[in-house]
């Protein structure tokens, strides 16, 4: 590969070179990893805190995306939607496999704070994340701040209490109202 | 659980896409998913809307040997896709294909004087997806599940002997079966052959008498 840099991508080419890759075009999943890796490896990176995991996670949702691409015609999100689930997937499923040895260092929780202060100021400037940053904005800060450690970091709702010093039960009523929330002012959105 | 309630599906579907679902019950939703069309649409949706969350990410590029290892492990080679080594590396049948093929060969008439041959050809699921068989001067490919193909473009069989160069067995049926017959020489060549594989090809089969396009599918060769 000459370059890592992503290729300007629009989701009608990264269909089509879906569909090009259900029918066995390696050239295609090769133009496919190039436009889509270095987001996706984010998405890892940001959830696993480790390189080589991270490397690991992405080399198996690219296999996995390999194989199901044919099963891809099928599925209603969109092409960089439907990856970023299997890269998500996969990252937490080895995050949370149950050898896993360490403990969230504190060093790691104090990152996860700084970091997200950044992530918001990005997101406010993302085209594609309008809509949904506007509907986060509505919500409670510890809200807004728990579904983003879920997402971006993944937190489960232990690691979500522990992180914000409230009882598990608390944390999982807040999310729950969150996420309600969300859906309720997108779907508002949508039906102006 | 009541997993029927509209409410509740749609609170654990969105849990499920922002990853705070854990554990058994990760995997029963899951399970659930798979059988629940309702359930699907529930996912689709928080993950249309949950996503665009990644947008706020900086891109990283991963290191070259993240593709390399890809390519590695899916058996690609970047610019020789029909070298030697490639139809040397033909990947094995999955275990539920290899059962499938016992299976028919158990059920598979056994008249046939001479040595009869067949395959089993999975997809890329490992799902059984076509049955290849000769009897005598015939050769009969049967399609497990139709399939669709663009217009511009057919599947073609190839037989692969050891040693040898890749011979055409004709054309893919995307759906049913077809029979044809089985030249002489091409029969011969059967027996030093352990693996029959599908190539995409332009409409009509392959331009140059030797694989041009992709190879799809693949399949080990059995004396019936």
């Amino acid at each position: 590969m000459p370059t890592n840099l992503p290729l300007p991508a629009t989701e009608d080419t990264l269909h089509t070179l879906l569909s090009r890759c259900a029918l066995g075009d390696q050239q295609a999943f090769e133009r496919l990893y190039r436009a889509t890796s270095a987001k996706l490896f984010a998405v890892a990176l940001r959830i696993l805190r480790r390189q080589d995991w991270a490397e690991e996670v992405l080399q198996e949702a690219f296999i996995n995306i390999w194989h199901h691409a044919p099963a891809y015609a099928s599925e209603k999100a969109a092409p960089l939607t439907w990856m970023t689930h299997i890269v998500r997937n996969r990252a937490l499923d080895w995050l949370r496999r149950p050898q896993r040895e360490d403990a969230v260092a504190e060093e790691v929780q104090s990152a996860w704070q700084d970091e997200s202060a950044g992530l918001f100021e990005r997101l406010a400037l993302a085209r594609d994340a309008v809509a949904l940053n506007g509907c986060l904005e509505r919500l409670e800060a510890k809200q807004r701040q728990m579904i983003a450690l879920a997402f971006w970091h993944g937190l489960a709702h232990s690691e979500l209490a522990q992180h914000m010093q409230q009882p598990i039960g608390t944390v999982k009523t807040w999310m729950r109202r969150g996420l309600m929330m969300i859906r309720k002012c997108l779907e508002g959105l949508h039906a102006v | 659980m009541r997993y029927n309630d509209p409410e509740l599906q749609r609170r654990l579907a969105g849990e499920y896409v922002l990853g705070t679902l854990q554990g058994r019950a990760r995997a029963r939703f899951e399970r659930l998913l798979r059988r629940d069309s309702g359930l699907r649409e529930e996912v689709a949706v928080w993950q249309e809307q949950l996503m665009p969350l990644a947008a706020a990410l900086p891109p990283v590029a991963p290191p070259q040997r993240v593709w390399r290892n890809i390519q590695a492990r899916l058996g690609m080679r970047a610019a020789t896709r029909f070298g030697l080594t490639f139809w040397r590396n033909l990947g094995l049948l999955s275990t539920t294909a290899v059962a499938a093929l016992a299976l028919y060969i158990a059920v598979a008439p056994m008249r046939a004087p001479g040595p009869a041959y067949v395959a089993l050809i999975a997809d890329a699921q490992a799902k059984p997806a076509w049955i290849v068989s000769t009897r005598d001067t015939t050769l009969t490919i049967k399609a497990v599940a139709a399939r669709t193909l663009a217009a511009n473009q057919s599947l073609e069989l190839w037989l692969l002997p050891e040693g040898g160069k890749p011979i055409s067995l004709g054309l893919m049926p995307l759906a049913g079966s077809k029979t044809a017959a089985l030249p002489l020489q091409v029969r011969g060549q059967f027996a030093r052959a352990h693996t029959v594989a599908v190539s995409v090809e332009p409409a009509g089969g392959s331009p140059t008498g030797q694989p041009t396009g992709p190879v799809l599918y693949q399949g080990a060769l059995i004396v019936s």
